[in-house]
């Protein structure tokens, strides 16, 4: 039996503003991998995230966050934010119907209450003002309390709708 | 993709490094490490491989990496011919704060050939207040063959390792 267990698996419905995926972390993994698919933004921006603990409440935290931008239809380019109430640009959209992106993300510790939880991102979409083209983030970000997560919130980061899927997978460690 | 565990260990009390060992076939592997600790600030994570169980520290190691960071500019890094690959899970993790972590993923390549050298891709992240979080992302060369490589050895550039998951896993 294969280390690599999936958890959940989610689909947001296109039109939604705002998603809370819970029960996602637990005691039994340390790492998680999630794999998520962007279907729709309606807005221009970048999807942020935040923590949910076992209430289905957002934990108030800051995030530091860096990403190398890796664009077909423009420069490559540093992007950072320090003491922010999202981790984000976890991808970027022009908001036309056409954008979509997949994001492969990792989650160190997020159930720990003894540990940050720190994230790792790569992520590639489509820019449509440029013809679709390619319009990637390689990320790192940190949430830096060591409050207990159980999920996680989505947002886009300027308004409007998205729709997603997430399959969630567990690395377990077998003692 | 699935992943078989090979070997694990998990750091409850302070050691001067983790060996893990178990590569025995010609299949992609891959290192996880999680809650990363060291005895002390703003260290560095190394890493040799082994054979038969016995580290190498040949002069054979190669690396090139991007490291991101929130707090300042991003840094390229890269070397020839170093007795060790660094930047593994952290550069400058800032231990002695409760919460820090180093944690990092990484890709081990042609690890049990004698014929060809060893490749691995990784990517690492941590914390400390100069540079916000921070981590490198890249990969490196051990740039030897004739005898084939079973495992790793992680240690800091100073201090004992003090906590942490260390798992190697084989990607099936």
């Amino acid at each position: 039996m294969s280390n690599l267990r999936l958890i959940n698996e989610t689909t947001i419905a296109n039109g939604t503003s705002s998603s809370i995926t819970n029960d996602l972390f637990n005691a039994d993994f340390d790492i998680y991998n999630l794999q998520i698919k962007r279907t729709l933004a309606s807005a221009t921006g970048g999807m942020s995230l935040r923590l949910v603990n076992s209430s289905g409440s957002i934990i108030s935290q800051f995030f530091d966050f860096a990403y190398l931008g890796l664009n077909a239809h423009a420069t490559f380019h540093e992007g950072r934010g320090q003491n922010n109430s999202f981790f984000q640009y976890l991808d970027w959209s022009s908001g036309t119907v056409a954008d979509q992106s997949s994001i492969n993300l990792y989650v160190f510790n997020p159930f720990s209450s003894s540990s940050y939880t720190f994230f790792m991102n790569q992520t590639m979409g489509t820019y449509s003002p440029a013809g679709l083209s390619t319009n990637g983030f390689k990320g790192i970000a940190v949430a830096k309390d060591i409050s207990s997560a159980t999920g996680i919130q989505l947002q886009p980061s300027q308004g409007g709708t998205f729709g997603l899927e997430i399959r969630t997978y567990g690395l377990r460690v077998d003692s | 993709m699935g992943l078989v565990q090979v070997a694990t260990n998990t750091v409850t009390s302070a050691v001067s490094s983790v060996t893990l060992t178990g590569i025995d076939s010609d299949d992609v592997y891959m290192l996880a490490i999680s809650g990363g600790k060291c005895s002390e600030n703003d260290r560095y994570g190394y890493l040799r491989v082994t054979e038969s169980g016995t580290e190498n520290s040949s002069a054979n190691y190669d690396k090139a990496n991007k490291t991101l960071k929130s707090a300042t500019s991003f840094e390229n890094d890269s070397g020839t011919n170093a007795t060790f690959w660094d930047r593994i899970s952290s550069l400058e993790g800032e231990f002695l704060t409760s919460g820090v972590t180093s944690n990092a993923i990484m890709y081990l390549y042609n690890m049990n050939s004698t014929t060809e050298y060893a490749f691995m891709t990784h990517e690492g992240v941590t914390y400390d207040t100069t540079n916000g979080v921070l981590g490198a992302q890249g990969g490196g060369v051990f740039t030897s063959a004739g005898t084939a490589r079973d495992g790793v050895k992680f240690y800091w550039n100073s201090g004992n390792v003090t906590g942490g998951t260390f798992t190697l896993y084989r990607v099936v």
